[in-house]
């Protein structure tokens, strides 16, 4: 068990010709016994800062502490770190049980001991009756949980877990991050799971670091993250359907004004911001589930056309227009409406996020 | 457009004339006339011979009687003749000898070296330049390897003895007789190294750089040392890789002619033949043609048996893998 605090970390790839920052300025203090997960799209920089955490990719700058001991010049082994890898990298000439062996084996452990300690993450992980296999003979979520036990039998400082859902179909997933929360829960192991799958990354951790472009751009809990976003980018990013911007230009009385009559009232903490800024124009964010068919939800409205009514079982996404402006609106299953009614639709002030149009922090 | 066109559409459109757009038109006999050349070919000198030698194979077939004609059957005597002369016995135990010290040997090394470059050797340019170096040998014509180490062991003049002589191993009126009766085998067979000791070293180079580097990172990651690593991991998963290197080398040996012909001719005496090169010196040297199409029958047999057995094992290597 570690606490892991990461200082003004940097990777640079082909130092001089071909320079690619992969990771920029990157400072993360992560709690013993925590779970945070590393969230990002594609090349954003999660798995090469994971890679340096681990000791698999050398460090160009800054320091990585693991209980405020500096790890940069660590080997893996002397980390003590477990990892389980995207690509479940399981010893093709191995058998299932050989496979989760090997790290006892390693470390010198007696047999009597291996064998009890497999049979138990066989067991937490219900993959028993498989353990006489070789990895080619598996089907992909069973790699997936053999790879992730193969990490789990060790006892180590900490766990890294790069993407290891993302061969998985979605009921699998499901069944996984229950198991893998309930792992931690008994465990009660500091882990950093890598994903860029926003709904696993929420689902699991305590805390979720937000990464773009080798920038960390917001490190916090769900509720930040999903109300305080501190930039376009984790607006956008964190939220299924994915929040609505629009242009805005501040007129008095504390409203947005869209386009045409298309309007929204803000809370007096924002307005008197943007009047001490002197900030014209703006960029406006709403989430579809803080828009409401019903004024329970808010007091104020806006008016719009319904184009798309796009039905999903338990909840309807709605493609409204006002204007020139489409949006989209998250609700209860809606049928008794069609395509060219005129609606109003509710929000709450508070709800409402305003955007600096060029540096794109939240207001 | 063109109304001779359209019932023959279906033809590609390299297959009309580029001026005129027309469909070509093709002779019934230009097919034949393709195919038949190479077939004339292949029966004048595949077909034809093997037939020939079959039929020879049960002839006491010798120049003289080829000459006059007279030649008559003999039954298996030719096959009896071969499997129990001495020659062939004393070839055989050579051919044992060449595959242990020989084959086995360029497996071995191969592999090792191919290990050391992978695993040693971080810098890519060296690494490169170490492997265009080492597979060099294997670029030239065998005859030719043949020729060079010939001089290189010569008795005297020889680069090899005077190379012992300057680093005091020999004794500066001593020399070995490379290719005389006690080590000519052996000279031949560290030419043979020299030259094919690259293939494996290729396969099994080729072989490493495509095992998954995640493997190689959980390993380090769970702390097993290098040479557990080599041990449990790098070689058990390049078994099979290993075994195709040794299978190509072996199947190198039964036709293994070239460096016998230019470095000894076979001798001296008959102390460096295999059993190919004995069924080459009976057939176009000594023309008994009836004893060599015996030798010829049973090496195609014992190749056809090897190949066999190869391609079986290649199927259940490639199945294995193909779960994967």
């Amino acid at each position: 068990m570690s606490s892991l605090t990461i200082k003004n970390l940097n990777k640079i790839y082909n130092p001089g010709k071909n320079e690619v920052h992969a990771v920029k300025d990157f400072n993360l203090e992560i709690e013993d016994g925590e779970f945070v997960a590393l969230l990002g799209p594609s090349g954003c920089g999660k798995t090469s800062t994971l890679r340096m955490i681990v000791g698999l990719e050398s460090i160009t700058s800054g320091s990585i502490l693991f209980d405020d001991v500096e790890i940069n010049d660590f080997s893996p082994e002397q980390r003590n770190v477990a990892m389980a890898f995207e690509s479940y990298a399981l010893y093709p000439n191995f058998t299932i049980f050989e496979n989760l062996a090997f790290p006892l084996e390693v470390k010198k452990n007696s047999s009597s001991e291996i064998s009890k300690k497999v049979g138990e993450i066989a067991e937490m992980l219900q993959i028993t009756n498989i353990l006489e296999l070789k990895p080619n003979q598996l089907s992909g979520g069973q790699q997936q949980r053999v790879s992730l036990g193969r990490a789990l039998i060790r006892d180590p400082a900490v766990f890294i877990l790069d993407e290891v859902m993302s061969h998985l179909d979605a009921h699998l997933k499901f069944q996984m991050l229950f198991e893998l929360k309930k792992i931690h829960q008994t465990l009660k192991k500091t882990m950093i799971y890598v994903t860029h799958d926003q709904m696993e990354a929420l689902a699991l951790s305590d805390r979720v670091a937000v990464m773009a472009n080798a920038v960390l751009q917001q490190f916090g809990d769900r509720n930040d993250l999903y109300h305080r976003p501190k930039n376009l980018f984790v607006a956008d990013f964190i939220g299924e359907p994915a929040t609505n911007f629009m242009k805005a230009q501040y007129s008095q009385n504390s409203t947005m004004k869209i386009s045409g009559d298309l309007q929204f009232s803000l809370t007096n903490e924002i307005s008197s911001e943007l009047e001490r800024k002197q900030m014209s124009e703006a960029v406006l964010g709403i989430r579809p589930q803080n828009l409401s068919l019903d004024p329970i939800e808010g007091e104020d409205y806006i008016q719009g056309e319904l184009v798309i009514n796009e039905f999903l079982g338990e909840r309807s996404i709605l493609e409204i227009k006002s204007g020139e402006t489409s949006y989209k609106v998250l609700t209860d299953p809606q049928k008794n409406i069609k395509k060219g009614d005129s609606l109003k639709i509710y929000y709450k002030k508070e709800n409402v996020m305003i955007f600096h149009p060029e540096t794109e922090d939240l207001i | 457009m063109n109304m001779q066109q359209t019932p023959n559409s279906d033809y590609p459109e390299w297959f009309k004339n580029r001026k005129s757009g027309n469909d070509l038109i093709v002779s019934p006999l230009i097919p034949w006339a393709m195919v038949g050349l190479p077939v004339l070919v292949l029966i004048a000198i595949v077909i034809y011979p093997t037939i020939w030698m079959g039929y020879h194979a049960f002839q006491n077939t010798n120049m003289m009687s080829l000459f006059y004609n007279n030649y008559e059957y003999v039954g298996w005597s030719n096959f009896y003749n071969v499997i129990t002369s001495e020659r062939m016995h004393e070839s055989i135990y050579r051919l044992i000898q060449y595959l242990i010290f020989g084959a086995c040997l360029e497996v071995l090394l191969g592999t090792i070296l191919a290990l050391i470059l992978y695993e040693m050797i971080k810098n890519e340019f060296l690494k490169i330049m170490l492997l265009i170096l080492m597979v060099m040998p294997m670029m030239l014509p065998p005859s030719i390897v043949g020729v060079l180490w010939k001089f290189l062991l010569q008795a005297y003049n020889g680069a090899i003895n005077h190379l012992l002589i300057n680093i005091g191993i020999l004794d500066s009126m001593e020399r070995i007789e490379w290719l005389g009766a006690q080590y000519a085998l052996q000279s031949i067979t560290i030419a043979d190294v020299w030259q094919w000791t690259a293939l494996p070293l290729l396969i099994v180079y080729s072989g490493r750089v495509s095992l998954p580097p995640a493997i190689y990172e959980a390993a380090k990651v769970d702390g097993a040392p290098a040479w557990m690593v080599l041990k449990r991991i790098t070689l058990p998963m390049l078994k099979e890789i290993i075994a195709i290197a040794f299978i190509i080398r072996f199947m190198d040996a039964y036709k293994f002619v070239d460096k016998i012909y230019v470095m000894t001719s076979g001798g001296p005496g008959q102390s460096t033949e295999l059993p190919v090169f004995i069924a080459f010196q009976k057939g176009i040297r000594e023309v008994e043609v009836g004893e060599a199409a015996a030798y010829a029958w049973l090496i195609f047999v014992f190749a056809a048996v090897l190949t066999t057995l190869f391609l079986k094992y290649l199927k259940n290597v490639l199945k294995a893998q193909a779960f994967a």
